[in-house]
């Protein structure tokens, strides 16, 4: 018998490069991340069509929570980087052919004006609130008379930011699942319909539940659309995507997206809504609960599957 | 100097093979299709939720054209068959994977639905209607009473007649320009916008169903617009043969006619006189809605175009 030793340094860290690196970090920022920019569409929408008393909770409640939910959303991406105090350098430069580079931007625009947009509706949410200082209720009552223009500022900020998240991932043409073009479309609709849900849970007025109620059932059925249109665009694209659909299709990831995704956060709550606008006694928070928990896992499923995904085959 | 003879009988008819083999025949049919789609759609959904008494040239009118823009549809089809005698054989199969099966049986079960739904329409929509039979008018009277039954049937199959009007050409991935997710819902919007121009120009000088439709219109001229966004986004991110196919519409020879035709002309043009409309600045609805028509046809004529010309040699 001849035998031969071989010395690798193949198991060493980093010689073999690690594909699997994004963890929760990044989908819990693009659920905030869709989840923000749902409620700010809906909020400016209505302001701009002046129906601010009619629908408060839409437009001046919820909104409110955007400047913690989208600081939590920052907080988780600073985590995920490998370099946190260099993330400045993102702001050094703009390249509008990558998203992260427009969403950064997009970012540091919408941010500073879900502030200013809440500090706008906080007194009338909140009639006991006081500004401790005499200068800050002076400056939100100079800002209030451009409400209009930060209204429409924040419809088209957040159609982008929904937007970003979808494409941050479909320009990997490296991972097949995420390399669609219709990713973009499906997690703007789901940020939405999470946004809708927010307002429903949250809402105590009957004809502003009625309302959102139906336009989550209508962005439901658009997802479901969506998701239709995205098996079939893999199907009906190169081997490597079929394959990444296969994972769906029978693979490790098939229940977990058609039961918790699609079943129970898409079709249940569908179910639910079609049965509560059918005047049947069925708590509203129940199925708002089902879609907030189905878009966060949503983007958790496509994330880590995206990463599973591959051209080796 | 050794020559060499060779005899070659490459030129020969049929031996390479043609590549661009769709003229105007199909992308007209996607376009008659995806507007009767839009018709059907918007006509049976304003049935089902009760508001047909509300808008009745959206509701009555303009589906009692339907059937006779789906027959040319379906004869342009024909025209483009090889074998215009065999169309048949595409109904002793039902193959789900593939776009033109299923189409084919949709076209099947909502032509005649269109023609029953347009019936029990016609006399709403027109009132001096008159049958040459008597039979006739009391058959309809029968089928009236399943309206809602129709309603929903021709929503669900007109929804998948709009969708298809895409998939048949996204799911041939042969084509890069044409292997986009995108493009079944992007052909979808485009027909729901094209039928609401069609509802447009249907409406009377005075009627109240102009400003609710040129809203709708203005929505899904958006969409539209944005869905063409992610048409070009999806093409730049993927691989090189979609990359070599996205400049055939960024300075390659369709770029004219892309942002031109459809998206100015088309989308953009159209979209601001709905806004100038709807700001009661007087412009008469029938110019953005011929450039709507006009522009949801180059949007077929174009891609269907460019995609036989798009290609993997790179």
């Amino acid at each position: 018998m001849i035998e031969e030793v071989i010395i690798s340094g193949r198991s060493n860290p980093e010689i073999d490069p690690s594909l699997h690196v994004w963890g929760w970090e990044i989908p819990f920022y693009l659920f905030i991340g869709g989840l923000v920019a749902g409620i700010l569409f809906f909020s400016a929408l209505y302001t701009i069509r002046g129906k601010e008393n009619n629908l408060s909770t839409a437009v001046k409640l919820v909104p409110l929570a955007t400047p913690i939910l989208l600081g939590l959303g920052l907080f988780s991406l600073l985590l995920d980087l490998s370099h946190k105090l260099f993330f400045w350098k993102l702001y050094t430069n703009i390249r509008w052919e990558s998203p992260m580079s427009w969403g950064a931007w997009t970012l540091m625009l919408i941010y500073p004006l879900t502030i200013v947009w809440s500090a706008i509706w906080i007194k009338d949410v909140f009639p006991n609130w006081n500004w401790k200082f005499q200068w800050v209720d002076e400056i939100i009552s100079k800002i209030k008379i451009y409400k209009l223009w930060i209204a429409w500022a924040l419809v088209i900020l957040s159609i982008i930011l929904g937007m970003y998240t979808g494409i941050l991932l479909s320009a990997f043409n490296a991972r097949p699942f995420w390399n669609t073009a219709i990713l973009g479309p499906l997690f703007l609709t789901s940020g939405l319909s999470a946004g809708a849900a927010t307002i429903v849970l949250l809402s105590k007025n009957k004809a502003e539940t009625k309302l959102f109620t139906q336009i989550d059932l209508l962005i439901i059925g658009i997802e479901l659309f969506l998701i239709t249109h995205l098996f079939m665009g893999f199907l009906a694209s190169t081997q490597v995507h079929i394959e990444a659909a296969g994972m769906f299709l029978g693979g490790s990831y098939t229940a977990i997206f058609w039961v918790f995704v699609v079943g129970l956060g898409l079709v249940l709550p569908a179910i639910l809504e079609s049965l509560e606008l059918a005047k049947f006694h069925i708590p509203p928070y129940l199925a708002s609960l089902l879609v907030l928990v189905g878009s966060l896992i949503l983007r958790f499923v496509i994330v880590d599957a995206g990463q599973a995904s591959r051209w080796l085959y | 100097m050794k020559e060499e003879i060779i005899v070659s009988g490459k030129m020969n008819q049929g031996i390479d093979p043609v590549l661009s083999v769709w003229p105007w025949e199909v992308p007209a049919d996607l376009f008659l299709a995806g507007l009767v789609a839009g018709i059907l759609i918007i006509s049976s959904f304003i049935t089902l939720i009760g508001k047909r008494k509300n808008y009745p040239i959206a509701a009555n009118r303009a589906p009692v054209f339907a059937p006779i823009l789906l027959i040319i549809a379906l004869f342009l089809l024909f025209l483009d068959l090889s074998h215009k005698l065999y169309f048949w054989k595409l109904y002793t199969t039902l193959r789900w994977e593939s776009p033109m099966s299923w189409g084919a049986w949709t076209y099947l079960f909502l032509t005649p639905l269109a023609f029953f739904w347009s019936a029990i329409n016609v006399k709403t929509a027109f009132p001096n209607w008159v049958w040459p039979y008597k039979w006739i008018d009391s058959f309809i009277d029968l089928i009236k009473v399943y309206r809602i039954w129709f309603a929903w049937a021709i929503m669900i199959l007109s929804l998948t007649l709009g969708i298809y009007t895409g998939v048949l050409l996204s799911a041939i991935n042969a084509r890069p320009i044409w292997n986009t997710a995108i493009l079944g819902p992007l052909f979808l919007t485009s027909g729901l916008t094209c039928a609401t121009a069609f509802i447009l120009l249907n409406c009377p000088k005075k009627s109240n169903e102009k400003s609710m439709f040129c809203k709708i219109s203005l929505i899904s001229l958006g969409i539209q617009a944005w869905l063409l966004i992610h048409l070009v986004m999806g093409y730049l991110s993927s691989d090189l043969a979609q990359v070599n196919a996205a400049k055939l519409f960024l300075g390659g020879e369709f770029t004219t006619s892309f942002w031109i035709i459809i998206v100015a002309f088309g989308t953009l043009i159209p979209a601001f006189l709905h806004v100038l409309y709807l700001r009661k600045i007087k412009i008469p609805i029938i110019i953005p809605s011929i450039l709507i028509l006009i522009g949801g046809f180059f949007l077929r004529y174009i891609i269907v175009v460019a995609g036989q010309i798009s290609h993997w040699k790179l």
